[in-house]
């Protein structure tokens, strides 16, 4: 009171700090708020497309370029690739109950993977570029049969609901 | 010099770069289909047993023992497929009936003997009531089955909720007739 008896300009001083600074504070809360939303969507856009079931020997996962030690009970995402090391195989259960299964010296890529079959979006598409794959096919492929396709260096696989093997050379 | 070299050395992995696709039974015994289009364009379609391709289109059947030599180790490591539960519901309800209610010790059961770590519980409801309400409803009744199976402590993270209301029924049937055999939770474990 005193303050604003003898210098009456310190209101307006806070008045302006007021009027500058809390745009400056919702700024910065709108952002932490934003940056949250977006990492949580993130997460959510990453949803897991099936989990590690067997493994014998050294088994790894090719993430984003990253070699990771396959472990029964990892989930997969997206873009994963499944290889085998020699004397070695993999497991693997996909959302859509599609069982894959690799031999040694074996390499298959999650290019795709959409199962939404209520709303009518589902779309799977996997490469085995080398070794031997058997494939016994899920819910994608009862649904939607070209939905599912199997990619190899020579030919693609189109799938009725069944169960196949591949080795590529 | 180079050159010659690494053409012998692309005509080596061509060579090399040979492929074989062979149809199984499925697990029921039933023997599907499955079509092999070259790159090149031709297309070999394989709907018997053991029937195999091999290259662009060397058709042939793989006797047993064949396929087991070439194939043993990812046969062996086929994992036991997924197993299914199905919990049914009163009308327009979440309250499970007796005989479903059992069956979540079952679950349990099969979430602990195969190691899962995907676990999906799928609401349903059959086509009585608007669709909207049949999408909440089925989302509470899959959230109801969750619930339960955290309380017998399966972990959040390993579950994943969905709800497909009256899209999917198990039986299909007009809208708006009553069906006890599309009010039904899925769960599935992996």
């Amino acid at each position: 009171m005193i303050g604003s008896t003898f210098f009456p300009h310190y209101r307006m001083l806070i008045k302006d700090g007021i009027r500058f600074f809390l745009p400056l504070l919702l700024t910065v809360v709108f952002f932490i708020v934003a940056s949250t939303i977006s990492t949580a969507q993130a997460a959510e856009e990453e949803p897991t497309v099936g989990s590690v079931k067997t493994v014998t020997g050294t088994a790894n996962l090719n993430r984003n370029g990253q070699l990771l030690i396959a472990h029964v009970g990892d989930h997969l995402y997206k873009n994963d690739i499944l290889v085998t090391a020699d004397n070695s195989s993999l497991g693997v259960i996909f959302r859509d109950d599609t069982i894959l299964s690799l031999g040694s010296r074996s390499e298959v890529c999650i290019d795709e993977f959409i199962f939404d079959p209520a709303h009518d979006d589902v779309s799977f598409v996997t490469s085995v570029s080398k070794g031997t794959a058997q494939f016994i096919s899920g819910q994608i492929a009862k649904v939607a049969p070209d939905k599912m396709t199997v990619e190899t260096p020579l030919s693609t696989i189109g799938i009725r609901g069944t169960r196949f093997l591949v080795k590529v050379d | 010099m180079k050159k010659i070299t690494l053409l012998i050395f692309s005509l080596l992995l061509l060579v090399g770069c040979g492929q074989k696709v062979v149809l199984l039974p499925d697990l029921d015994g039933h023997v599907g289909q499955v079509t092999v289009t070259a790159h090149s364009g031709e297309t070999v379609t394989l709907n018997q047993a053991n029937q195999t391709v091999s290259g662009k289109d060397d058709v042939y059947t793989m006797s047993e023992s064949e396929v087991q030599s070439a194939f043993s180790e990812a046969l062996a490591a086929q994992p036991e497929p997924t197993t299914r539960f199905l919990l049914y519901f009163f009308s327009d309800s979440t309250k499970l009936k007796a005989e479903s209610e059992t069956m979540l010790s079952e679950i349990m059961e099969s979430y602990r003997t195969r190691s899962s770590t995907d676990v999906s519980i799928i609401g349903h409801t059959d086509t009585v009531g608007e669709k909207q309400y049949n999408y909440d409803l089925s989302l509470r009744r899959a959230l109801s089955i969750k619930k339960k199976l955290m309380k017998d402590g399966m972990p959040a993270d390993v579950i994943q909720t969905t709800s497909h209301g009256e899209t999917n029924p198990l039986i299909p049937t007009p809208d708006g007739k009553r069906e006890p055999k599309n009010r039904r939770v899925e769960v599935l474990v992996r």
